[in-house]
């Protein structure tokens, strides 16, 4: 047992030193921005993209096979794995936003929830990052001249070893959708727009109310619950409590714009940050230290669309639920 | 914005990938699977209470079964003391029959022997006379006439028959 173990261990070792000898290679340009591909009629097919359209068609074969031959009774591999995600995330669904919402609920934050797990596992494919197309490495002005100092001081080390001629980069076909903006941004838009859709269809023109709090200015004016005239000091404080209702009521308004920056930057930052990571530390150490990485990569991937996931839920659940109603509890 | 990449067009393109997702995923797979799952426990649900009611049946069946089974108990209960009833009497009766004609036989038997010993004893009377008519005549000859001899005989043995 023990001697196993050493064994596994020294051949790791040996691994890992061979590969930090024979397996260097150049640090791959690491842009924010996705690459393009191709340009068609005017429109640019950037990686992200063309992984997010074999991600999707990816996930509809899988239903559209897995959910061919339904079975009551004993069904098989693919269909209870179809069955256990598709269950377990309504029954998730149905225990936030209770049992009238949860069928109009599901169906969005569902589907995002599998596209975005499939996006960020996409791209932790290994060896996805090394097939593409060979282009002209082009930053900003600014960071070309930049590079261009640092290969100059570092001049023999910047040995090409991709296939690529001098000068061009590998521009891998795929890259995590999740790890562009534009993605994540219509992403959230997606879902803060089905939010405000809910709100207003449960809760009409009251919907407004949450952000325009002008109730609590006007009831400074009235007579007080009790049907007695206001003193001076009553109507003072009343009016304080007034503007302060004003503002908490911006404040929500201001929320649901910030909601979309933040839906969309926590998924992008995340998912890029795992992918510069796992790309720099394989430049470092090219083999074994990077699967300690690689594993954590594919449960923040998970946790990534679970936040997604549940985030939708919870503010669709708060958007329908009106502010008296809370009041009145 | 520029250097974040976006571009309308591509979230645009994003968004229409995205809507063929929700919409073969909704045809593909939640509506399919959540009607299954509906079916199933619809399925179960009608399959516990069928069992239920069987159970319930078999309850009903075998209460009745019981009370029949008490009742046929009762009633061979009833049979065989009945029946044991009436082999004591039969019983009695016979005993009685048998004592009774053991009685008759009884008697009959000892009216036979009484009146075998009368014969026996009339027999030996007669005998005893005639032997001593005979010896009588032995020792006084043939003096004595039969008819007074018998006489004197009779007195005799009337005297020693007391």
């Amino acid at each position: 047992m023990k001697n196993k173990a050493l064994i596994y261990a020294a051949g790791a070792l040996v691994l890992l030193v061979l590969g930090v000898m024979f397996l260097r290679f150049e640090l791959p340009v690491v842009s924010v921005s996705a690459e393009t591909l191709w340009t068609v009629g005017g429109f640019k097919i950037t990686n992200a993209y063309f992984t997010s359209v074999v991600v999707t068609l990816l996930i509809i074969i899988v239903a559209f096979v897995g959910t061919r031959d339904l079975k009551i009774k004993n069904p098989s591999g693919l269909q209870n794995v179809l069955e256990m995600i598709v269950e377990g995330l309504y029954n998730l669904t149905e225990g936030v936003s209770g049992p009238k919402w949860v069928a109009r609920f599901f169906i969005v934050p569902t589907t995002i929830f599998i596209y975005v797990l499939m996006s960020n596992w996409f791209g932790l494919l290994p060896g996805l990052a090394g097939i593409g197309l060979c282009q002209e490495h082009h930053v900003e002005a600014a960071h070309a001249e930049e590079a261009h100092a640092e290969e100059a001081s570092h001049g023999e080390t910047a040995v090409s070893s991709t296939t690529c001629p001098q000068g061009q980069v590998i521009v891998p076909f795929f890259r995590s959708p999740s790890a562009d903006l534009n993605n994540t941004l219509m992403l959230a838009l997606v879902t803060q727009v089905m939010a405000q859709v809910f709100g207003f269809s449960a809760l009409g023109g009251g919907y407004l109310k949450k952000f325009f709090v002008f109730g609590g200015v006007a009831a400074a004016f009235k007579p007080d619950e009790h049907g007695n005239k206001r003193s001076v000091g009553g109507m003072m404080m009343q009016l304080a409590m007034g503007v302060i209702d004003i503002f908490v009521g911006l404040l929500e308004f201001l929320s649901e714009f910030v909601k979309i920056v933040a839906f969309t930057f926590r998924l992008f930052g995340n998912i890029f940050a795992g992918e510069v990571m796992l790309i720099v530390l394989t430049f470092l150490v090219p083999v074994m230290l990077t699967l300690p990485f690689l594993g954590l990569e594919v449960f923040v991937g998970a946790v990534q669309a679970f936040v997604f996931f549940i985030l939708s839920i919870a503010f669709y659940t708060v958007a329908v639920t009106s502010h008296d109603h809370d009041e009145a509890h | 914005m520029e250097a974040l990449g976006f571009d309308f067009k591509l979230i645009f393109a994003y968004f229409i990938n995205f809507a063929i997702l929700v919409v073969a995923l909704r045809a593909f797979a939640y509506k399919p699977i959540l009607n299954l799952l509906e079916e199933r426990k619809k399925k179960i649900a009608d399959g516990l209470d069928s069992a239920e009611k069987v159970k319930e049946q078999a309850e009903r069946e075998r209460a009745k079964f019981q009370t029949e089974l008490e009742k046929a108990r009762l009633s061979s209960q009833e049979d065989a003391s009945k029946i044991a009833q009436a082999t004591a009497e039969m019983r009695e009766q016979i005993l009685t029959e048998a004592r009774k004609e053991a009685e008759a036989i009884k008697e009959r038997a000892r009216a036979e022997i009484e009146a075998e010993r009368q014969s026996a004893q009339s027999d030996l009377r007669r005998q005893v006379a005639d032997l001593t008519v005979a010896l009588t005549r032995k020792v006084v000859g043939q003096s004595i006439d039969k008819k007074a001899q018998h006489d004197l005989v009779g007195k005799f043995l009337a005297e020693m028959g007391e």
